[in-house]
């Protein structure tokens, strides 16, 4: 609880970053900065996926019987935020950031950068997993892939 | 106790087998750590029921711990399953058309006229006659003297050579092996002394043992320091009267009346009294009785008949069992009052109020590190009795065990791929003949569940930890066995100790101890793995 309460938290200050840079429109001598600044916030999303899909995981209990369904689980919940993890960032830089770029010039040499943190987000996503997956095998991250035979 | 000790269990007559029962589940809990058991099972009556059931389950005991190359497996330290156990067999052969009676097997007639007139002055002619393929019937006068000669027989018999029927070998094979055992040999005797085959059997052992050896080898003979113990259990169980009509036969003549168990059992302590050969062969004697109500084995079936032995003789377990089971405990992890010349005496006593008896953990192998000891061992067992039956549905017929393997799968712990689907059966067996299992939605109780239900109090756990409703089963929690709250297992958020508890099966720390627990095939590491992340969940 206490780490969903910091993660909204996060997205509240993300939002805050972000009204008071619509206040004035962003041309294109400070895209340069928006452009770091989108991957910063595209590594920030990472992270806090990768915590979510970890606290689901970890809230998810084991469950006995000889078909338990808890491992499924793990695995689906991860790839449901591999996949909602981009798709958000993406929403966000269209409604959030996107809106407030100078159209001309500013706009079109930034907006080739959120698709690409866009697939950032989902390859850093799964590869993180992977390697958190790899890292602590016997825990119930290790669910989010499967082991060879 | 001494670390060379060598221990010897004969367990006699339906009783002794029902003790014998309660042995090895506390040999499954892992009580005789580190130790290698000779058990011989000694019936006049081949196919009785609780017989076959107990050599079942200790041939089942054996199945689980066999390892390659190792039939049985090898004795483990602080595990489950960790005492080696070597079953022997012999029984009487008393379904020979020609040894069927007392008649028959001595072959007096009336030309033999002194030895007729002796064996009437002491045997009335329907107790000379009865048949005796189900036991003694409570006749031990007639007990003591043929179990004495088919001892006697079987000895005869192997050092002949000709002849030797299976049970005899094995009986030789227990008899050397008491005899290699030498001064280091403890010998623990299971049987009752108010029925027939073990009231018969108990006295004449030690001395029938003796002569056995002695006739292999006239040089040889038990060693004087060869220490013998049993239990004097006394009535604690009834059954159905034999009527008139049953008794009419000549085989029938006599059959045991549980009416007369009491009286059976105030004269056999008489006799234990006052015997001197008793005295002397015996180290210690256990007194074991039950001062309420005796539980009637009749109750809920429609036998037309009394039962007098056979497969039919099926008996449920009873605590006091579990006891004198207990007692073997004792005899071999305590030297102390071995070096008496003349028998020792014991007993204990338990809470007991309003006609109800309350058993806690203190109360069956002693208290302070013994009581603990037995609380983690038997909580232990019967933690893993529900993970694999209550929790992984192995009481519903799916494979509980294979569940809990699957379970190390899927957390890619691999290292115990390799065992296979028979032993996981076997498993699951064992574990319902201790806990229970549902066939047709109806529960049938194993030994722990017969035993509860002779116990009106306290049996040990929380009486919830014993419910038999099944949907109360399937919210029970396998980490809150105890009534004490210090011994509960974690648990995590609103849930139960189920999912803490797979955490700490997959610590590092609980990994099989390789040296430690002296265990180094895949199966014995299982078994170590599940007991090391009980005990560790358990805090006892």
């Amino acid at each position: 609880m206490k780490k969903s309460t910091i993660l909204m938290s996060l997205f509240t200050l993300l939002s805050l970053t972000n009204v008071t840079a619509a206040s004035k429109m962003i041309n294109v001598r400070d895209v340069p900065a928006l452009i770091t600044q989108t991957y910063i916030i595209a590594i920030i999303f990472v992270l806090a996926f990768i915590l979510i899909a970890v606290i689901i995981s970890n809230l998810i209990k084991f469950e006995g019987g000889t078909n338990p369904k808890d491992t499924g689980k793990r695995k689906m919940w991860f790839w449901i935020l591999a996949v909602i993890a981009p798709i958000t960032f993406y929403l966000y830089n269209l409604f959030m950031v996107i809106p407030n770029v100078k159209k001309g010039p500013a706009l079109s040499k930034f907006s080739m950068h959120p698709p690409i943190a866009t697939g950032i987000v989902l390859v850093s996503f799964i590869v993180i997993g992977f390697i958190l997956a790899k890292m602590v095998k016997s825990g119930k991250i290790g669910n989010w892939f499967p082991s060879k035979k | 106790m001494a670390s060379t000790d060598k221990y010897f269990i004969i367990a006699i007559g339906g009783t002794g087998m029902r003790i014998l029962e309660s042995f090895t589940h506390m040999c499954a809990m892992g009580m005789f750590d580190s130790k290698e058991i000779n058990v011989l099972t000694l019936d006049t009556d081949q196919t009785n029921g609780n017989k076959q059931r107990a050599e079942e389950l200790i041939n089942l005991y054996n199945r689980i711990k066999t390892t390659p190359g190792k039939s049985g497996g090898t004795p483990n330290s602080d595990t489950f399953f960790s005492a080696k156990l070597n079953l022997y067999e012999f029984y009487t052969d008393y379904n020979n058309s020609a040894r069927t009676k007392f008649k028959n097997i001595t072959k007096i007639n009336s030309a033999d006229h002194d030895n007729k007139l002796l064996a009437d002055l002491f045997l009335e002619d329907n107790v000379q006659e009865f048949n005796l393929a189900h036991g003694y019937r409570a006749q031990t006068h007639l007990g003591s003297y043929l179990m004495y000669h088919a001892i006697v027989e079987a000895a005869r018999n192997l050092q002949t050579g000709k002849n030797i029927k299976a049970e005899e070998k094995e009986f030789g094979e227990f008899f050397n092996k008491i005899f290699d055992a030498g001064a280091e040999a403890k010998i623990f005797v299971f049987g009752s002394i108010f029925g027939g085959t073990g009231a018969s059997s108990i006295p004449v052992i030690p001395k029938a043992l003796n002569d056995a050896i002695k006739i292999r080898d006239k040089n040889m003979s038990l060693h004087k320091d060869a220490k013998f113990g049993a239990t004097l259990l006394t009535e604690y169980f009834s059954f159905k009267k034999p009527d008139a009509s049953q008794k009419r036969g000549k085989d029938n003549s006599v059959i045991a009346d549980s009416s007369f168990f009491t009286l059976n059992s105030q004269a056999a302590l008489q006799f234990y009294q006052g015997d001197p050969t008793v005295q002397k062969t015996y180290k210690k004697l256990y007194h074991i009785g039950w001062p309420i109500e005796s539980e009637d084995f009749s109750r809920g079936k429609n036998n037309a008949k009394t039962i007098t032995g056979g497969g039919d003789q099926k008996n449920p377990c009873h605590i006091t069992e579990l006891l004198c089971a207990c007692a073997a405990f004792d005899f071999f992890n305590n030297d102390k009052g071995m070096d008496v010349e003349k028998a020792e005496y014991l007993y204990k006593s338990v809470h007991y109020k309003d006609g109800v008896l309350d058993f806690n953990f203190n109360d069956f192998i002693g208290e302070g590190d013994n009581g603990k000891l037995f609380a983690r061992k038997f909580g232990a067992f019967v933690s893993f009795m529900h993970l694999a039956q209550t929790i992984n549905k192995g009481a519903d017929g799916n494979d509980g065990v294979k569940g809990l393997l699957n379970r190390f799968e899927s957390q890619k712990i691999k290292d115990y791929s390799s065992i296979e689907e028979q032993y996981t059966q076997d498993l699951n067996r064992y574990l319902e003949y201790f806990g229970y299992n549902i066939d047709n939605h109806a529960f049938i109780p194993g030994w722990l569940y017969q035993l509860k239900s002779t116990v009106s109090g306290k049996f040990i756990l929380d009486d919830k930890a014993y419910t038999r409703n099944v949907k109360e089963l399937e919210k029970l929690d396998a980490g809150k066995l105890f009534s004490e709250k210090e011994y509960h297992w974690k648990t995590k958020y609103f849930g139960n100790s189920y999912d803490p508890f797979v955490t700490t099966l997959l610590d590092e720390d609980t990994k099989p101890k390789v040296e430690e627990q002296k265990v180094s095939e895949t199966n014995e590491k299982f078994l170590a793995h599940v007991y090391n992340a009980i005990k560790k969940s358990q805090k006892i």
